[in-house]
C-alpha cells in the first residue's frame, strides 16, 4: 500500500472478521496495546472491539489515544450484518448509519467514483432478526462512527458491512468460519474502500513544507504564544503568495530573535505582490 | 452529474422530488429527516465535498424571503432576497458560501408554493412601490436550471405580481428557458464578470467569459434587461488594465444603452467565513495578499484600495453607461 503518511485504522467487532486483514498485511500483534486486541504494521493499525457500540466507540477511542492519531486519517469500521433479503456476502456500504438506541442519525459522505450498494446502516443492542426496511443492522457502527467524526473529517469515515444473515438464514447460523469466509470474499471491496479514503485524506494531508519551515523557524528561538501564532499565519501567507524557501532560509532564518522573524516576515509579505494575479 | 440524491422523508412522495429521481434514476437514494443533519454537521470538508456535490431535495419550512443585506440595491427602495437553492455548482475562491456551509452538498427546496406565497405577500406589504427580489444570493440563479425548473416555475409567479422586480444572478450559460420565453420587463438577467486573468486564479468550472457574452447577446436580442455585476472587484497587480480590457470588450459586444444596471463592489467577506475559507486553501494569495484588512466583522481591501478600485472602476464604467444605472455594492 503506497499509504504515504496515510494511516488507516480499522475497526472489526470479532477475531473471524478480523483474520482476513491480519493476514492481507500480515499484521502483526501489538502486544502492549490496552484493553483490545490491536494488530499493526506499517500504516495500517486494525482493532478488534468486541460486540456492541460502546465497545467500537471505545475501541476508536483506545486507537487515537494508543498511536496518537493524527487529525483526518481513515478510519473504516467492518465486518459482518443482517439484511432481510440481500444474499450472504453481499458488500454494503453505509451512507446512512441510524442508532435505533436514540434514533440518531450520521450521513457518511459517499465517494462518487465506488460502485458499492448503499443501504441505511440500523445499530441495534441486541441482535434481530426481523429486518425491516430495506436495511442492514449490526451491533458497531453507531458507536464507531460518532466517536471517529472527533478525529476525522467526515468524509474520512466509514462503514462496510457484508451480509452474514437474513430472513432465510438465521443470525443464529452464523459461525466464526462462516464470517471468515464472507470477509475474506469481500475483502477487496474494503481494499477499494480504504484506497479511495486515502486518497482523499491525502488530499487534505498537512501541508509539509509549511510544517518543515514552521519547525525551522520556531527551533532555537524564543516566542511567545502569541508569537507563535503570528508567526505561523504569516508563514502560511509568506508560502501561498509564492515566497521563496530558500530567500527564507538565507534571511530570515539567521535572524537569532523570534520578533526579528516575524519583523521579517512581516516587512516581506507586501513585496511579494499585493493581488490574486501578479503581471 | 448527480451521484447520490439525499431525500427529505416527508418529501418521498412530492412530484418535484418524483421528477428529480427520474432524471437521475441511476443515483444513491438516501433518506434523511430535516436537511441541516447533512448541511450543518460538523466534522466536514467543504473542499472535498465540493469535487462531487450531492443533492439534497428539502423543503423551506420558514424564513423563504428575507431582506437583502444594506447596501445590496440595484436601484429599489425594497430589497429582498430568496433561495431556492443553497451552494453553488461553480467554485470561486472568493465566494462567500464556502466559508459559510460546512458541506458542498447542493440543497434545493422544493416547495415553491411556499415561495411564491411568501413573495406575493411580501409585494402585498408595498402596495405601488417597486420591490426587488434577489435569487442569485445563495446559489447560481440559472446554473442548474434544468435540473431545478427554478425560472419555469417562478417566472410566471414574478409576471403576476404588478410591484416585483426579480434578479437572476449568475455566471451560467443556461439560459434555454428564456430565449424560448417572452421576455419580463422586470425580470433582470444579471452577469457577473471579472477580468480573464482573474477568472483564470480564482473562479473554476466557471463558462468561459465569451460564453457568458454569448448568452447575454442572445438574450439581449431577444429582449431581456440585462445588468452586468463586477461584484467581487478583485485586486492584482495592474488591475486597471484588467478592468479596462474587460469593460472595452463587453462595451464592443454588448448594448450599454439598453442595459437596466452595471454594479461593482469590492471583494470582503465575513471574518469568520474568511478563516474557515482560508483553512480550506492556506495556500491561496487571495487570501494571503498584505491588501487585505481584518476588521471587526468583515475581511476587505484596506480601505484606501478598495476606494483606489472603486473610483477607477465607477470612472471607467462611467464611460459606457449613464449614472443613475450605476451602483455600488456597499458593506
Amino acid at each position: 500500500m503506497s499509504a504515504d503518511a496515510v494511516f488507516l485504522h480499522v475497526i472489526v467487532a470479532l477475531p473471524c472478521e478480523a483474520r482476513p486483514f491480519i493476514d492481507h498485511w500480515r499484521l502483526r500483534a501489538v502486544t502492549d496495546f490496552p484493553g483490545f486486541r490491536c494488530y499493526a504494521r506499517d500504516q495500517v493499525r486494525l482493532l478488534v472491539s468486541g460486540v456492541g457500540k460502546v465497545a467500537a466507540a471505545a475501541a476508536v477511542a483506545a486507537c487515537q489515544a494508543y498511536f496518537r492519531v493524527a487529525v483526518d486519517q481513515v478510519w473504516c469500521n467492518t465486518g459482518v450484518a443482517g439484511h432481510a433479503r440481500l444474499p450472504l456476502g453481499s458488500a454494503v456500504w453505509a451512507g446512512k448509519i441510524r442508532d435505533t438506541g436514540n434514533g440518531q442519525c450520521w450521513y457518511p459522505p459517499l465517494l462518487p467514483q465506488l460502485s458499492l450498494p448503499v443501504r441505511e446502516l440500523c445499530t441495534v443492542d441486541t441482535p434481530v432478526t426481523d429486518y425491516a426496511g430495506d436495511r442492514l443492522y449490526d451491533m458497531e457502527a453507531a458507536g464507531f462512527y460518532p466517536t471517529a467524526l472527533r478525529y476525522a473529517s467526515a468524509e474520512l469515515v466509514h462503514s462496510l458491512k457484508v451480509v452474514s444473515d437474513n430472513a432465510s438464514q438465521s443470525v443464529a447460523a452464523v459461525r466464526p468460519e462462516l464470517v471468515e469466509n464472507l470477509m475474506c470474499k469481500q475483502l477487496p471491496a474494503c481494499l477499494q474502500l480504504l484506497d479511495a479514503l486515502a486518497d482523499l485524506a491525502r488530499q487534505i494531508a498537512p501541508d509539509q513544507e509549511y510544517l518543515q519551515l514552521r519547525q525551522e523557524v520556531l527551533t532555537g528561538r524564543h516566542f511567545s504564544a502569541y508569537q507563535q501564532r503570528t508567526v505561523s499565519q504569516l508563514l502560511q501567507r509568506y508560502l501561498a503568495l509564492g515566497g521563496s524557501t530558500q530567500c527564507l532560509r538565507d534571511q530570515g532564518l539567521p535572524l537569532a530573535d523570534g520578533g526579528a522573524v516575524i519583523r521579517w516576515l512581516q516587512a516581506t509579505l507586501p513585496e511579494l505582490g499585493r493581488g490574486t494575479v501578479n503581471s | 452529474m448527480i451521484d447520490t440524491l439525499y431525500v427529505e422523508e416527508q418529501l418521498l412522495q412530492h412530484p418535484r422530488v418524483a421528477a428529480l429521481r427520474s432524471r437521475f434514476p441511476r443515483a444513491r437514494l438516501i433518506e434523511c429527516g430535516r436537511y441541516g443533519e447533512i448541511l450543518n454537521r460538523k466534522a466536514q470538508n467543504f473542499r472535498l465535498q465540493k469535487q462531487r456535490p450531492a443533492l439534497l431535495l428539502a423543503r423551506k419550512h420558514e424564513r423563504r424571503v428575507l431582506p437583502a443585506p444594506a447596501g445590496y440595491s440595484i436601484g429599489g427602495g425594497h430589497n429582498y432576497y430568496f433561495s431556492h437553492m443553497l451552494n453553488c455548482v461553480y467554485d470561486c475562491r472568493y465566494c462567500f458560501l464556502q466559508g459559510m456551509y460546512r458541506s458542498a452538498h447542493y440543497v434545493l427546496f422544493v416547495n415553491y408554493e411556499d415561495f411564491a406565497s411568501d413573495l406575493a405577500a411580501v409585494c402585498a406589504r408595498h402596495p405601488g412601490q417597486p420591490v426587488y427580489f434577489f435569487s442569485g444570493y445563495d446559489c447560481d440563479s440559472l446554473a442548474l436550471e434544468p435540473v431545478s425548473g427554478f425560472c419555469e416555475y417562478f417566472l410566471p409567479q414574478f409576471a403576476a405580481l404588478d410591484n416585483a422586480w426579480l434578479e437572476l444572478r449568475t455566471k451560467s450559460t443556461q439560459v434555454r428557458h428564456l430565449l424560448e420565453r417572452a421576455p419580463l420587463p422586470r425580470v433582470v438577467v444579471a452577469f457577473s464578470f471579472t477580468p480573464l486573468e482573474i477568472a483564470a486564479a480564482v473562479e473554476h468550472k466557471t463558462p468561459a467569459l465569451e460564453r457568458r457574452i454569448e448568452a447575454m447577446r442572445k438574450l439581449q436580442a431577444a429582449g431581456w434587461p440585462l445588468g452586468l455585476r463586477f461584484d467581487p472587484l478583485i485586486h492584482a497587480d495592474g488591475y486597471q488594465n484588467m478592468y479596462r480590457e474587460l469593460f472595452a470588450m463587453l462595451a464592443g459586444q454588448l448594448r450599454w444603452d439598453q442595459l437596466h444596471s452595471v454594479s461593482c463592489g469590492v471583494f470582503r467577506m465575513p471574518q469568520n467565513y474568511f478563516h474557515n475559507t482560508q483553512r480550506l486553501y492556506p495556500r491561496e494569495p487571495l487570501f494571503a495578499t498584505a491588501s487585505l484588512r481584518h476588521g471587526e466583522n468583515m475581511v476587505a481591501y484596506q480601505p484606501e484600495l478598495a476606494q483606489e478600485m472603486m473610483d477607477f472602476c465607477q470612472a471607467e464604467l462611467s464611460q459606457y453607461v449613464a449614472a443613475d444605472r450605476l451602483f455600488t455594492c456597499r458593506y
